[in-house]
């Protein structure tokens, strides 16, 4: 059944890149058609995709009739690729539905660039080696660059361009000093697998937004528009750790050593670290939600370090619950970061400000696109029974288990990765109340910000299916994790997390009762439901309504009809913990990126790529 | 029949626990205010106090959402559900298997972030410095509480509270020095986290009544939390029936009250915690210096 499956994902994916091309010759007219077509082509693509885990089938393999000879695409439909196509065409589907109604493209060329990118990227999550990865990123990446270079022509978009090439350029320089093979290999050459690995990490890093290479991401994520930065983080960012992945455990009987894992552990520690703070301290609200991704990139890269180091010392148990959480991870960036970069752009486009010193009261104006904020950020945070906690609760075991059984060299290691785990657990939770209670509640603190306006009825729709989902899959964490994880860290390891796995939630060992996620949601609405019956039930309602002391403040003028904005929080001190700059000797202005002409890049992205095609074809022989 | 007795001891513990929680808050303030020589509240009045909250009207800010009205209940749920999950007086409970200590610090911060939504609610300027306040204390708080839960599951081989106890009843989590800095360290998160309703002005009528029930469950989940983990003496599983109940009870009794004696004196001589910061850094290096004792004991067995 895999195989008719992923031809049809492979249909999936041309027929997204020809509606691009479509949508370059058609022009204005057929953008409605363009953007529905394209939702409608990722829904189908998501659906199969989880088709193809649930049924769980052996691989299937498609080559294609491109690229040099000896070294043809190869596309796989494997549990791995499977649940990484299902994240991006389920991101994709909303991203595009949201941006069909209430973030409509400027130009033919950014119109014709959506399905271009989601095209691009779903080939990426299906490429079967190096040489189908590499022009799938990079496609996606000058296809999101030229949606939004209309926009906006500033340095931003061009960093995001370059990145996505050096990704691209990496991944085939992996390939290739992995004995030319593409990424799944049969047999690792050993002394140059450190080599490939720093190859991959210097490209991928950059890509998975991890510390100190995320800075990048922050201006992208503020000047361009919010279609680009929710597919870029929602679909892209968890796209960079399949690779790692795939390739860190391409060799089930050849195990890497432990300390393999110190690496992506100190940039996952990093990571924690500077999103953690700057997400808690950020002036802006996109810039926060930045920051926000750069902390859930962390995560993943501690659990994937925890994974790396427990197989290298033949934990396989261990191993399985750190892939869990990293693979758990992914889901909650994919469903709840899209969700939180869409309201963001939501709450840009009906408030025309992103300042957190503007924003406020948004509430009573974008009910929906607050409760879809919050659901995010509630999801993103470590707090029961959310996405964010089933992850945290997995890595935290995961790291306990290495605690109690590595060498003494790494306990140190672990017991800070703890501290630092609980330090990232507590920044989630003051980034979800410093942006819904600065942003969304209080006072509206400008005239324009109290006159926001919701989103159309149509365009909440996608907002609402991803808050939707970012609620029921933290409860019902055990299955997701049995029927779209368990595949993939099978075949990754060799052996899952099996039994640990239940209908009501995850357990450590089989034989100690774990987080039990619904049990624990169930009674929290059972306690909810009671004590509203009975406030109900007194028929105790508030008769009326009247001004809030305000700490003694004089009454404001009568040009501040919503007081003076000046006396309510404006976000700052939420953390005792100092801003965390870059050490001095880094160059303290921002970088200038080579700035491409749009006609330009596609004649660069081919160029590049045709060189690296060759340096691998010339590098084994 | 253990199911069922689980289940009639888990209904016993949350009458327990309803009734002790309020009469916990005015047996504390009157033991401190006896400390200071004032003669203090009657300590049943947070009873009586509950009792004329619950007939009053409430008045709104001006610019309240309805998420300031849904904080309260959603408060005292989650806080509701910390006190079904930790045991009182037996274990083995209906519930004991899904009291994770990861569980319940996400259930703990739960209500502290709800409570500092509603605090920027009203956009008013105490408001917004008492949410800080409490995020503050989260960011250090929550590190240390990471630290002690990852040593007592060394300790145990467990984060479920439940077996954690039975561990500790068998005989004590060793080493002995890192068991007593883990409770030193859980005593001081513990009294850092409990700040004080003064920024949330704002309720008043039911939603200050459920605020209070609320604070009332917090201050005796702690309680039970530092007691059952340090000193479970009488608890008995919940299959030894009315007879290991009525031990239990007591034992639970007494340890509250000595550990509320303590937290009176503590209040007395310390004031209101002024510098809680240092306190939670305390506790963060209390918990670190825990994880490299059970670490330096586990290599030298």
């Amino acid at each position: 059944m895999n195989g008719p499956i992923l031809t049809l994902l492979a249909v999936i994916v041309a027929s997204l890149l020809l509606l691009g091309a479509l949508g370059a010759a058609l022009r204005r007219r057929a953008r409605e058609a363009i953007g529905f077509g394209s939702a409608g082509l990722s829904g189908l693509g998501a659906i199969l995709a989880l088709l193809a885990l649930v049924l769980g089938e052996e691989p299937a393999q498609l080559s294609l009739p491109l690229g040099l000879p000896g070294a043809a695409f190869h596309l796989v439909l494997d549990p791995l690729s499977g649940f990484f196509a299902l994240l991006v065409f389920a991101a994709g589907t909303a991203v595009i539905g949201y941006a069909a109604e209430a973030d409509p493209p400027g130009s033919p060329n950014s119109l014709a660039s959506m399905p271009v990118a989601l095209g691009g990227l779903a080939l990426a999550a299906l490429a079967g080696d190096g040489f189908a990865f590499a022009p799938g990123i990079a496609i996606a990446g000058g296809a999101i660059w030229a949606t939004g270079r209309a926009e906006d022509p500033g340095q931003a978009l061009p960093a995001l361009l370059w990145v996505t090439l050096l990704a691209a350029a990496s991944v085939l320089a992996a390939a290739a000093l992995l004995g030319g093979a593409g990424l799944p290999l049969d047999v690792p050459a050993a002394p140059q697998t450190p080599l490939a690995l720093l190859a991959l990490l210097l490209g991928l890093v950059p890509l998975a937004c991890l510390a100190p290479l995320h800075s990048w991401l922050t201006p992208v994520q503020v000047r361009a528009p919010v279609r680009v930065v929710a597919m870029l983080i929602g679909a892209a960012v968890p796209l960079a750790f399949e690779a790692l992945v795939r390739l860190v455990f391409a060799a089930p009987d050849h195990p890497l050593p432990a300390w393999f894992g110190l690496p992506p552990l100190a940039l996952g520690a990093a990571s924690l670290l500077m999103g953690g703070v700057q997400a808690s301290r950020g002036e802006t609200l996109d810039a926060c939600l930045a920051a926000g991704t750069v902390r859930q990139s962390g995560i993943m890269a501690l659990a994937l370090g925890i994974a790396l180091t427990a197989r290298g010392q033949d934990q396989p148990a261990v191993a399985a619950e750190a892939l869990g959480a990293l693979l758990l991870a992914a889901v909650t960036q994919a469903v709840c970061g899209t969700l939180a970069a869409l309201a963001g752009g939501a709450i840009r486009r009906g408030a025309a400000t992103q300042h957190l010193s503007r924003l406020g009261g948004l509430i009573h104006g974008m009910p929906a696109t607050t409760t879809c904020l919050l659901a995010a950020l509630f999801g993103l945070a470590a707090l029961p029974p959310g996405l964010g906690f089933a992850t945290l609760w997995l890595v935290f075991q995961a790291l306990l288990a290495e605690v109690q059984s590595s060498a003494p060299a790494f306990q140190a290691v672990f017991v800070a990765a703890a501290w630092m785990l609980g330090l990232s657990a507590a920044l989630g939770t003051v980034s979800l109340v410093r942006l819904v209670g600065v942003a969304c509640l209080g006072r509206p603190r400008t005239a324009r910000t109290s006159a926001a306006e919701e989103l159309p009825r149509p365009a909440r729709v996608p907002l609402l299916c991803l808050a939707g989902a970012s609620i029921v899959l933290g409860v019902f964490v055990g299955p997701v994790l049995r029927w779209l994880a368990e595949p993939a860290i099978r075949q990754m390891l060799g052996t899952g997390l099996g039994e640990r796995i239940g209908w009501l939630g995850i357990t450590a060992t089989p034989s100690n009762p774990g987080y039990a996620a619904v049990p624990v949601a169930c009674l929290l609405v059972l306690a909810g439901s009671t004590a509203w019956w009975l406030r109900r039930r007194l028929r105790i309602e508030a008769s009326h309504t009247g001004p809030a002391w305000d700490g003694g403040f004089a009454a404001p003028p009568a040009w501040l009809p919503f007081g003076d904005p000046k006396t309510q929080s404006s976000g700052v001190g939420f953390t005792p913990l100092p801003e965390i700059r870059l050490p001095r000797r880094l160059p303290s202005r921002p970088i200038r990126w080579p700035r491409l002409r749009p006609q330009a890049a596609p004649a660069v992205a081919i160029a590049v790529l045709a060189i690296m095609l060759l340096l691998i074809r010339w590098l084994p022989s | 029949m253990t199911a069922l007795l689980a289940l009639l001891a888990e209904l016993l513990h949350c009458a327990l626990m309803l009734a002790a929680a309020p009469t916990l808050l005015g047996l504390l303030r009157w033991t401190e205010a006896r400390l200071a020589r004032r003669r203090g509240p009657h300590p049943l009045q947070p009873w009586r106090d509950l009792a004329r909250l619950l007939r009053k009207h409430a008045t709104l800010a001006e610019n309240a959402s309805p998420m300031f009205l849904a904080v309260p209940i959603a408060s005292l749920a989650a806080t509701a559900v910390t006190v079904l999950l930790v045991p009182s007086f037996t274990l083995g409970m209906a519930f004991g298997r899904f009291s994770d200590l990861l569980v319940l610090g996400g259930l703990l911060a739960l209500p502290r972030m709800l409570r500092s939504l509603a605090a920027l609610d009203a956009g008013t300027g105490s408001g917004g410095a008492t949410a800080a306040r409490a995020m503050s204390l989260t960011v250090l708080a929550e590190p240390a509480m990471f630290l002690v839960i990852l040593t007592l599951g060394m300790l145990s081989g467990t984060t479920n509270l439940d077996l954690l106890i039975s561990v500790q009843h068998g005989g004590m989590l060793q080493p002995g020095g890192a068991s007593a800095l883990l409770a030193a360290a859980l005593v001081a998160i513990g009294l850092g986290t409990s700040e004080p309703l003064d920024g949330l002005a704002e309720y008043g009528g039911v939603d200050l009544a459920a605020l209070t029930l609320a604070e009332g469950f917090r201050l005796l989940v702690w309680l039970d939390l530092i007691g059952a983990v340090f000193l479970p003496l009488g608890m008995s599983p919940a299959y030894a029936g009315p007879v290991g109940w009525s031990v239990g009870v007591l034992a639970w009794a007494v340890r509250v009250a000595v550990l509320t004696g303590m937290l009176s004196v503590f209040r007395h001589v310390g004031g209101h915690i002024r510098r809680v910061p240092l306190l939670l850094a305390a506790a963060s290096l209390l918990g670190l210096l825990a994880t490299a004792l059970a670490i330096a004991s586990a290599a030298a067995i």
